[in-house]
């Protein structure tokens, strides 16, 4: 009993640090795409940015659209928003869905699966779980950049135009990814 | 009762059998998992291709190489953006080549085709680069590795390491696997003592420790574990007969010749140094006897004994884990039959043992018979015990000896003839303290002096005892002597191969049985000793 209560709190503090080490995003369900697809789509990455608007503290989460010298364009689900670059104090910008819930499942599978090895999944199973959690965990860190520590420069990539706005366009013409 | 058990076993088998496959499924469908998630899992890292014309071209030719950017983005100045799949470069005319799509400022698609792109019209160029992930590549390797214990398990489930405590003791340097204790003891009932010889055992001074591990799926009860220290003359040695009694000699004898079927093994009896002699079982009765004649020359005057160091092979470990995965379910009730008696003890499993038998010596007398002198037959396929068979008087400075012993059951070490100059008696010692995991553990200490009491140890448990030698250390030869029993665990693997009526035939039948399994053990006796000993239990730290 004392050992299997061992193995539980084990197993729930696992689970803690699994669910407390993934990333997270406040992309709409569906919203991001998958590795193969973003290889080829030309939509920017999600976005959540924290800045200031004089004592304020504002937060706006849309695609990326594009960086310019001093501005930066975000697409919301209602509108676009314009914010400059010297009050943002904070950014996390998601390129893709990492799939990381699969390495979940197949960390889930992968320990049910000890049973097949009898006694050592005394050793497997932690195994399992441990790697799974940090692969999982990993995993889904894989598609995110975040400010600081990088640098705005390096998020240009992932806008809709990484050439900055372009000449030209309506920009409330643009419209989000359905 | 044994009908009970047959009908317990006909109808929880398959129960066990279809949970096994269950077990083999869920493997099959992680693999089926993991392939298909391996197909698109890599991580995409993006990288923009700016500058002045020449270095565009440059690294485009660069990216058009790389067979791990497949797409290529062409941004224009008025927002729209070409994507190409199959790409390349025409640098005599500057241009970018490739299938794929014009999409607009929403990313709408616009046109579909062939396009020829002025590597100067593009603002910006992008590549999506896939690369391995690390997190992906650490479950590959996890799930490799899980595989191989999978088919390790599936495939030797009877080979896993086992059979008693296993006591450490140093030979100078590091402590090494001297001794195994009352391996024969599989139930309380068959409760023992057994003395091994610590022969390689090197104390430094008078503070003298063994480490007692338990390394199986085992519980083990050890009644005690005490030294017994026997005093030698300087530069001889110490060996125990197998009547019991403790002989000093200062004349060791090696062989002169010694012959198996397989040819000459001279070379490995001489020594008791790990170099072991062994055969092959036989694939139609495993228990098919062998015979190895061994000479010696300048034979001693006076009494004499023949010094055996060997151990047992993996047959009877085998064996006897067979027999347990036939019992099934029902071990525990034919254990309990067995502790009232209802089951005589010649009839559980003892007839398997003894159609096995141990390694009878045979001297060839002044007519030329062969007669037999005595017998080694310790249990244990771990450490090599070393003992002494005691001879008739000899009057002559050439004798012949036969050792007569079951193909592919023993490894035998070396082979001596030694000089039984007295017979001595030894000292017992209990240990003065007793530690785990670095702590003194009084409780055990008291388990472990305590005749009424016991020491019960689960796998991965590790004591050291220790012991106060006399002063003049360096003229003792150390003996283990422990008693007690232990439970092998039921592995659930095991329980695939439940059947009652195999089990009958080995414990009323076991010529039969040595027959039939004869096949079985055929099939990992090649490997068997390599996958045991990595099969030793520790415990997670």
């Amino acid at each position: 009993m004392k050992n299997l209560n061992r193995y539980t709190v084990t197993l729930i503090f696992i689970l803690m640090i699994h669910v407390v080490g993934c990333a997270t995003t406040t992309a709409p369900r569906g919203w991001l795409p998958s590795p193969s697809v973003v290889q080829h789509e030309g939509f920017g990455g999600w976005i959540s940015v924290e800045y200031t608007t004089g004592d304020l503290k504002s937060k706006a989460d849309g695609e990326l659209i594009a960086i310019n010298s001093n501005q930066l364009f975000i697409l919301t689900t209602q509108e676009l928003v314009s914010i400059p670059t010297n009050s943002i104090t904070r950014m996390k910008l998601t390129a893709y869905n990492a799939q990381s819930g699969r390495v979940a499942g197949w960390t889930i599978l992968g320990t049910l699966s000890t049973l097949s090895h009898g006694a050592y999944l005394i050793l497997s199973a932690p195994t399992w779980l441990i790697g799974g959690c940090i692969a999982t965990s990993v995993k889904s860190h894989e598609p995110q950049v975040t400010h600081p520590p990088k640098s705005l420069e390096e998020f240009r990539a992932y806008a809709r135009f990484p050439q900055g706005v372009p000449e030209g366009i309506d920009m409330q013409s643009l419209r989000l990814k359905n | 009762m044994a009908l009970t058990s047959m009908h317990f076993g006909k109808c929880f088998a398959p129960v066990f059998q279809k949970l096994k496959r269950k077990c083999r499924d869920l493997l099959c469908l992680t693999i089926s998992f993991a392939l298909t998630f391996l197909g698109g899992c890599g991580k995409i890292e993006r990288r923009l291709i700016e500058g002045n014309l020449e270095q565009r071209l440059t690294e485009l030719q660069l990216q058009s190489r790389e067979s791990n950017s497949p797409f290529l983005k062409a941004h224009m100045r008025d927002g729209q953006a070409y994507v190409l799949s199959s790409w390349k470069v025409d640098s005599e005319n500057q241009t970018v080549i490739g299938h794929g799509e014009l999409l607009d400022i929403n990313r709408e698609m616009l046109e579909t085709g062939e396009f020829t792109i002025p590597v100067d019209s593009a603002v910006i160029f992008e590549t999506n680069i896939v690369e391995s992930s690390a997190s992906i590549t650490a479950m590959t390797i996890i799930t490799g590795a899980s595989i191989g214990l999978t088919a390790f398990c599936i495939a030797n489930p009877k080979a896993c390491f086992g059979s008693c405590p296993t006591f450490y003791v140093s030979a100078g340097d590091q402590p090494i696997l001297q001794a195994e204790g009352f391996s024969a003891s599989v139930a309380p009932i068959l409760e023992a003592s057994d003395i091994d010889a610590l022969y390689y055992a090197q104390p430094t001074d008078n503070r003298f420790e063994v480490q007692m591990k338990n390394e199986a799926l085992e519980t083990h009860v050890v009644r005690h574990v005490d030294l017994l220290a026997v005093k030698r003359q300087p530069g001889g040695r110490v060996f125990l007969a197998t009547d019991g009694t403790f002989w000093g000699t200062d004349t060791i004898v090696n062989p002169s010749t010694a012959v198996a079927p397989q040819g000459d093994c001279l070379t490995l009896l001489q020594d008791i140094d790990g170099q072991e002699r062994f055969s092959e079982a036989d694939s139609q009765n495993l228990a098919t006897r062998e015979i190895l004649e061994v000479e010696f020359e300048n034979v001693p005057d006076g009494r004499t004994g023949l010094v055996i160091a060997a151990r047992q092979s993996l047959m009877s470990t085998f064996l006897f884990y067979q027999g347990l995965a036939y019992l099934g379910h029902s071990v525990g009730e034919w254990t309990a039959a067995l502790e009232r008696g209802d089951i005589p003890l010649e009839n559980a499993g003892a007839g398997v043992g003894r159609l096995l038998g141990g390694i009878e010596v045979l001297l060839q007398d002044d007519a030329g018979q062969w007669i037999s002198v005595g017998e080694v037959n310790e249990t244990g396929p771990l450490a090599t015990d070393v003992h002494l068979v005691k001879l008739p008087r000899l009057n002559r400075k050439h004798i012949k000896i036969r050792l007569r012993l079951t193909s592919g059951h023993w490894r035998l070490d070396a082979v001596k003839l030694v000089a039984l100059d007295t017979q001595l008696d030894p000292i017992r010692l209990s240990p003065v303290e007793v530690n785990q995991n670095g702590s003194h553990a009084e409780p055990a200490q008291q388990l472990l002096t305590d005749p009424d009491e016991a020491l019960t140890t689960l796998p991965g448990d590790n004591y050291t005892l220790v012991y106060q030698l006399p002063n003049d250390f360096e003229s003792y030869e150390l003996f283990l002597e422990s008693r007690g029993y232990y439970l092998e665990w039921i592995r659930k693997e095991w329980l695939a191969d439940e059947d009652p009526a195999l089990a009958a035939m080995m414990l009323s039948n076991p010529e039969r049985a040595l027959r039939v399994l004869a096949p079985e053990f055929k099939k990992i006796e090649a490997n068997m000793e390599e996958v045991f000993w990595k099969s030793r239990y520790e415990k997670p730290q």
